[in-house]
This record gives structure tokens, C-alpha cells and sequence, in this order.
């Protein structure tokens, strides 16, 4: 990292003393929103204000781009200044920049033909990045990988996947549905927190030392022969335990559902 | 060169920890190392019967610890292998007595003296558990093949992986006819759930409390099946990983084996 400080460092007196231009302070806040970032079919959509400083819009644009992490990898930029259009000199500089820092494929200006007409037809394949992709809402599936041994507990808000096996001892918990590829033989717990009985605990290898969905209890199950992929669900206030492939409890929805 | 502090633990008691660290320990210094084992079971001391040199301790680790005494001062050589030394656990103290942060320092100075150190680590996962841990560069898993053992092992096993150690494991006291019926689990079930490397396999043997009520090592036998069998876990921590597990096998006769084939006997 010193040698960014450094090119920052020669960066701050090369701007100060040749273009007499305002220096950035290290902690820049965002107040005045110089530039706007939109996803498109194609790519990215870059909107800025050429009013303001190249600085300013450099600094602007990598806070924004810092949030699309790699999804700027390789994508194509359209630059675009409302009727003024790109100067020439910031639109090879941006380009520049993002290309060596976010390792973007490709930057050019926007041309605006009829951008009324455009906008309106396109309004639907647009979104507004405001956030993170990490903070976007993924449903909120927590997976981990490995071996859930004695002792320990893995807990999910929601839904939680293991990839790995639940050892006699070990406790899953989650807040939705529990699914184990690989053998669960400790103490799984779906659907807590709200009661939620329509969740669901599946397993490769179903042998728990005991499940709850939601306040329904089972203890003392007996294991089933051979390693089925079998899920254990709520059914008249009990748990039932069922061969997932033969039940296929999903197939048989009308329609896709967000669980 | 520096030393290795390898602890020896389970979890459950009574699977034979203190009789792997004294075989295992004795084994080592008949290969020409100079070994330390350490019994960690404060207040509870223990290895020293085991080795047969009870009467000679003076000093103990707590005195270590605390700088009463240099470790060549604690550490009792055994009586038939020149190079094996005890340092026993203090009967007076209890766990809490010393730290995992002291130990720590303590074990720095093992690493000095000894090419290995042994920690005979105490029964449960308390703060005997961490002391005995806390200095250690790697763990040996003792557990016999019941479910009891092996969930605790398990539960030892976890709490070895968030210290940064991965353990390596003996399989210890099994009675190969009883596996071969099925009324035992084998040493696939137990690594099937434990999922940690073997490192050795010990079969039930007479010859172990034999050995531990007269204070002799058990590897000075070569008759003894669980004595060669330690014997090889120790040259597989001493720089041979590769040495084949032997699998214990019941030695049944030969009309017995055909009466299984042809289903007269079980």
C-alpha cells in the first residue's frame, strides 16, 4: 500500500501546482452526488456532472465501483453527461482509471439518440445500484462447509445449508429450512424463532438424534435402512419423516415460491 | 533444533491416555530421543504410578510453573530407559493453580530440553484441558471404539481445530473378534465420524495392566500386541508418517474360519 500513498502523495502536489485545482481531502464525504451508476442490459451506465471536478468524479466513481466488487470485471462502461456531453480529456482519464483499477473491458461515451424514446422503453432492464451486491438481499441462506462435530452449533436466521456431515452431538439451528448434504446424525432445529412448520429438514443421510420444526418435537427415530435422501416435515402437528425423491414434496407446486 | 510438545488427550476418561503417553514416551527414548512426559492431571497424579516412580518425586509442574524449581530439576528418569523423564503433576494443587499463558512459557522451555514432550492431558474439556493444550504443537486423540469415547473425542477434536491443532488418532483397545461379529465399531466407523488422520490402531491386551501394576514400559515386551503397536505411533510421530497401520485380527483357527464360511458359527 505505500506506494499508493505515495503516487497519491505526488498525485495531490502534481494537481496543486500545475492545474491550481481544489485537493481532495483523504476523507471525502459524499454530499454532492456528481455521479450516478446504472445497470443496464450491456453493462454499466455512468452519469456524471462535468461541472464538477475530474477529481471529485474520479473519487466519486471508485466508491461506487468499489460496491460492484467483481461485477465490474470485464464490463462495458457508457459514460454520459446529459446534453453537454463527456470533455474529451475526463472520458480518457475515466477510462483509464477504471480500466487499470476495476479491470473494466471497455469505456465510451454514451451517444444520445432520442433518449426520451430509449428510457422509456428500456425502463424495465434498469435498476438503481444504491447498495452493495453483499448487502442486496441474497434470501439470506447461510452455508458452511465441513463437519459439524460434538458440541458445537450452527446457527442461520433463515434457511441454512451444511456441506458436510452433522456429527452425533453437533446442533444445526436456523430459522428456516435445514438442508445437510451429507449424514446428519446429531440435533437439527428448523423453523425456530417464528414457529415457521412448514420448514423442512433434509439430509443425504437422515439419522438425528432428534428433530424439531418449529415447537414439534420427534426423539428416538428409528434410522432407516440405506442412505435415502429423506426430509423430515410437520404433517397434522407431528413430524414425519418421508424419501425426499419418491414424496417430492416441490414438484408438486403450481408455481415457483421464494421459501 | 527445537522440540515438539505433542498433548495426548480424549476427552473421556479412562480410555487410556496415561498408559499411550507412557508407552508412547518410553518408545520414543528407546529410539534415542530425550523425552519429557508430562502429567497434566493436577491433582489427580497418576503417570508416575503408571511408570513406576512415584517414590522418587520431589518436584512437580506446578513448582515449574511457578519457578520454584528448573525442569531438569522436576523431570525423574525412568528407571530403565536413560533418556525417558517424568515430570509429574503436583497431589496438593488443583487445575486452576496454573494458567494456559504459563504453560505456554513452560512449554517454550520443554522445546529447549527435550527433542519430545509428552502431555498427558486430563479427562474433560476444563481448565485442564486448556493448560495442557495451550503450549502444545500437536495432539494425539486417544479413543476406544464406544460410542461414548467417540463423541467426546469429537467434541475434543472441534475444540482442537479452533486452537489451530489438527489432532491425529489412536484407536485404542479394540478386540477384533468383537468387530469382526459386529458388536464392536470398528476403526472405519470411528474415522468415518471423527475424520481426522490415524495414527494408530492398539488392540486390547492383558499385558497393559500388567505392565502399569509393575511400572515397567510396556514396549520393553515385545510379546505385548498394544506394546508393538504403541511402539509404531511412536516412530510414525518420530519422522516415519508412512509406516503402515497394522489392523488388529482376531487369530482364529482354522476350523473356526470354515465353520463361519459354511454358517455353522457366527
Amino acid at each position: 500500500m505505500w506506494f499508493v500513498s505515495i503516487i497519491r502523495a505526488i498525485q495531490k502536489f502534481f494537481i496543486m501546482n500545475i492545474t491550481n485545482r481544489p485537493v481532495l481531502p483523504d476523507e471525502w464525504t459524499m454530499d454532492s452526488k456528481a455521479v450516478k451508476l446504472k445497470g443496464t442490459r450491456d453493462g454499466f451506465a455512468v452519469t456524471l456532472d462535468s461541472n464538477e471536478p475530474y477529481e471529485v468524479i474520479e473519487q466519486q466513481t471508485s466508491e461506487l465501483f468499489v460496491n460492484l466488487r467483481q461485477l465490474a470485471h470485464g464490463a462495458r462502461i457508457s459514460v454520459e453527461n446529459g446534453e453537454a456531453g463527456v470533455p474529451a480529456d475526463m472520458l480518457i482519464r475515466l477510462g483509464m482509471f477504471l480500466k487499470e483499477r476495476f479491470g473494466v473491458s471497455d469505456v465510451f461515451e454514451k451517444i444520445r439518440v432520442e433518449a426520451a424514446v430509449e428510457t422509456v422503453t428500456d425502463q424495465k432492464d434498469l435498476y438503481e445500484i444504491t447498495q452493495a451486491p453483499g448487502g442486496m438481499d441474497m434470501g439470506d441462506v447461510k452455508v458452511m462447509a465441513g463437519r459439524v462435530r460434538s458440541g458445537q452449533k450452527i446457527m442461520a436466521e433463515s434457511h441454512l445449508i451444511i456441506m458436510g456431515d452433522v456429527n452425533p452431538g453437533g446442533e444445526v439451528y436456523a430459522g428456516g429450512d435445514i438442508l445437510v448434504l451429507g449424514s446428519l446424525c446429531g440435533t437439527a432445529l428448523a423453523g425456530q424463532a417464528e414457529n415457521k412448520e412448514k420448514s423442512i429438514i433434509l439430509a443425504f443421510d437422515f439419522r438425528p438424534t432428534q428433530v424439531q420444526i418449529g415447537g414439534v418435537v420427534a426423539a428416538g427415530m428409528s434410522a432407516s435402512a440405506g442412505k435415502a435422501i429423506e426430509f423430515a416435515f410437520v404433517e397434522n402437528g407431528s413430524i414425519v419423516v418421508d424419501n425426499y425423491m419418491t414424496a417430492n414434496p416441490f414438484g408438486k407446486l403450481p408455481v415457483l415460491e421464494e421459501r | 533444533m527445537e522440540g515438539k510438545v505433542i498433548v495426548i488427550t480424549s476427552g473421556k476418561g479412562g480410555v487410556g491416555k496415561t498408559t499411550a503417553t507412557a508407552s508412547i514416551g518410553a518408545a520414543l527414548a528407546k529410539e534415542g530421543k530425550k523425552v519429557a512426559v508430562v502429567d497434566m492431571d493436577i491433582g489427580l497424579r497418576n503417570l508416575d504410578v503408571v511408570m513406576g516412580l512415584e517414590n522418587r518425586v520431589v518436584f512437580n509442574i506446578v513448582d515449574v510453573v511457578r519457578n520454584k524449581c528448573r525442569i531438569n530439576q522436576a523431570a525423574i528418569r525412568d528407571r530403565r530407559i536413560d533418556n525417558l523423564f517424568l515430570i509429574p503433576a503436583s497431589q496438593s494443587d488443583n487445575k486452576d493453580s496454573i494458567s494456559p499463558e504459563e504453560m505456554v512459557t513452560v512449554c517454550n522451555e520443554f522445546r529447549k530440553e527435550f527433542d519430545f514432550t509428552l502431555m498427558d492431558c486430563p479427562a474433560g474439556i476444563e481448565r485442564g484441558f486448556e493448560n495442557a493444550v495451550a503450549g502444545a504443537d500437536e495432539a494425539v486423540v486417544v479413543c476406544t471404539p464406544e460410542v461414548s469415547s467417540v463423541r467426546d473425542a469429537d467434541r475434543i477434536i472441534g475444540l482442537l481445530y479452533a486452537k489451530k491443532i489438527t489432532p491425529k488418532l489412536i484407536v485404542n483397545r479394540i478386540i477384533p473378534s468383537m468387530v469382526e461379529k459386529g458388536d464392536m465399531l470398528s476403526h472405519e466407523d470411528v474415522v468415518d465420524v471423527l475424520s481426522v488422520d490415524l495414527i494408530g490402531l492398539v488392540e486390547m491386551d492383558d499385558q497393559v495392566i500388567v505392565s502399569t501394576n509393575t511400572g515397567s514400559p510396556l514396549v520393553m515386551n515385545k510379546e505385548s500386541k498394544a506394546g508393538v503397536a504403541f511402539s509404531r505411533i511412536a516412530m510414525r510421530l518420530n519422522g516415519q508418517p508412512d509406516l503402515p497401520i497394522d489392523i488388529p485380527k482376531s487369530q482364529e483357527g482354522f476350523f473356526s474360519k470354515i465353520g463361519r464360511k459354511i454358517g455353522i458359527r457366527k
